[in-house]
């Protein structure tokens, strides 16, 4: 994995990569073009501009970089590699545009019918709320393809109930069910969250506000359930049952939803919870049963549970 | 792949990709996974849309441990606000004090539904959806911008036009966050938006 360093980036500037038939340059590149950003650019270019330019290995790209504010321009033909001229490093948006290039040249250059459907609309069957850990991309762990899961991903996998009024999460689950008509909500938690243990390390008496602390209060039945569960086990211990706990927690929350509820009692809709353990790399996962007219006994249960390791 | 993903039964899918990842990725870079069971050191935060076509992990092939990634509707980031969308406080907060990102990058895309709602709010301010415009609204400064610099435009071409400004609109709120603007003025971050144009394959990227 390629170490990220900290350096400046240039401003502006567009990777449109070459047009290819079979991931090699057939027709002349088009030229980037410096989008001059509205803001207040000028008064933060004071140093000098580094720019790094990366082409891909085999196409021969033409590339072209312009500064708005210098006006200058540089041509580079083939395969080059420039380096940061003080540093002797690789600019991190050098990396990041190597990386586009390469997704372009393996995905959309190579199956183009797919994507040319995918830009008129998106069909998701799963709608998936993660946490915004870098280490828990769904995309990255269940290999989601572009157009198989409408992701959220918030500070703890967390989501709040419908009488908790306006949020991000709410929004997105408004558009996932109401327009896209998803089949499958999946609320993915994971090991070791930070969330979650901010949740279990919030004192009882009140504190100084943060907005994490306002935030991860979404969580506060699963932290209650926990010490009632597991307030004798050690506070690790205590936080990876929280980290299972609020993924139930949430799935109860969906069904405060009306137009949740009402999908999934016509059975048009599947709420599921999972949980990623990347220590031993495991995943569980779980299907919760609602059934709404049930007299007696619980309304809920969970079925379907199983563990791929 | 020989198999049609989309016709998998859904658990099978995301079995079937979990298995891949393993055998595939996790365990032939141990030397990657190891050091991030103890915990994560992203240098990148990213806001990114929740469109099933966007995921930066993927167009941008980010690995795990290099960006901490929230994904909203239209990738929207509100102004400092105790009360109201603090979700994405926390996780500004989280990234800049706790794990101290160097890099906040906003990427907006085409075709964003969420802009598009914005731009087809009404302008009397009603609403019709619990929470989708309220939350939309958040980048209200973005259509009017547009709707008074690019009138004549078609429909279509406002919203890619409002797609770009309202990262712009996004990276201004992140300003009102008190330890966003300390970070800036001490140099130990970096803002950055982004555009992902996924009916011609490119990718802008621009500073302030």
């Amino acid at each position: 994995m390629a170490a990220l360093l900290r350096a400046p980036l240039f401003s502006g500037s567009v990777i449109s990569g070459c047009e290819a038939s079979d991931g090699f340059a057939t027709t002349p590149a088009r030229d980037l073009k410096i989008s001059g950003s509205p803001l207040r650019l000028g008064g933060t270019r004071n140093e000098r501009v580094r720019i790094s330019l990366f082409i891909a290995a085999k196409p021969s790209c033409i590339i072209r970089a312009s500064k708005d504010s210098f006006g200058f321009t540089r041509e580079l033909r083939e395969s080059e590699h420039i380096l940061d001229e003080k540093d002797q490093v690789l600019d991190p948006f050098k990396e990041m545009k190597c990386r586009f290039l390469e997704f372009k040249r393996q995905n959309f250059v190579e199956d183009r019918i797919h994507y040319q459907s995918l830009a008129q609309r998106q069909e998701p069957k799963f709608m998936v709320i993660a946490c915004a850990d870098s280490r828990v991309c769904p995309s990255s762990i269940l290999g989601f393809h572009p157009g198989e899961a409408f992701t959220v991903r918030n500070v703890a996998n967390l989501v709040p109930s419908f009488q908790h009024g306006a949020s991000e999460t709410s929004a997105a689950l408004e558009f996932a069910v109401n327009s896209l008509e998803v089949e499958n909500i999946l609320v993915v938690g994971h090991s070791r969250c930070g969330g979650i243990q901010a949740l279990m390390s919030l004192k009882d008496e009140a504190d100084s506000r943060s907005f994490i602390k306002d935030w991860v209060i979404v969580g506060k039945t699963a932290r209650l359930t926990t010490k009632a569960a597991a307030g004798n086990l050690s506070f690790e211990m205590q936080c990876r049952h929280c980290e299972k706990e609020s993924i139930n927690s949430s799935l109860l929350n969906l069904l405060t939803y009306p137009w949740i509820e009402k999908r999934v009692n016509e059975g048009k809709l599947s709420l599921h919870g999972a949980y990623y353990n990347f220590i031993d790399c495991t995943f569980e996962k779980w299907t919760l049963l609602y059934r709404k007219a049930l007299e007696g006994g619980s309304k809920y249960a969970i079925k379907n549970r199983s563990v791929w390791s | 792949m020989e198999i049609n993903m989309q016709e998998m039964e859904p658990v099978e899918r995301m079995k079937s990709g979990f298995e891949h990842f393993k055998k595939e990725i996790y365990e032939k870079k141990q030397e990657v996974f190891d050091p991030l069971k103890e915990g994560q050191v992203p240098k990148f935060m990213v806001f990114a849309c929740a469109d099933s076509r966007v995921c930066p992990s993927v167009v941008l092939n980010f690995q795990p441990g290099e960006a901490f990634t929230v994904r909203n509707i239209a990738n929207m980031v509100p102004p400092y606000d105790q009360t109201k969308y603090g979700g994405v406080g926390a996780a500004v907060e989280y990234a800049v004090l706790h794990l101290k990102v160097e890099n906040i990058v906003v990427i907006g895309h085409s075709r964003c539904g969420g802009i598009k709602g914005l731009m087809s709010v009404k302008d009397d301010g009603t609403t019709s959806t619990d929470f989708i415009e309220d939350w939309v609204k958040i980048c209200m400064p973005a259509r009017e911008k547009v709707k008074a610099e690019h009138a004549v435009l078609p429909f279509p071409d406002q919203c890619t036009k409002c797609e770009k400004e309202a990262v712009n609109v996004s990276l201004e709120n992140l300003l009102t966050y008190p330890f966003v603007k300390e970070g800036l003025e001490k140099k130990t971050l970096k803002l950055i938006g982004g555009y992902y144009d996924f009916v011609n394959c490119e990718f802008e990227t621009w500073e302030i």
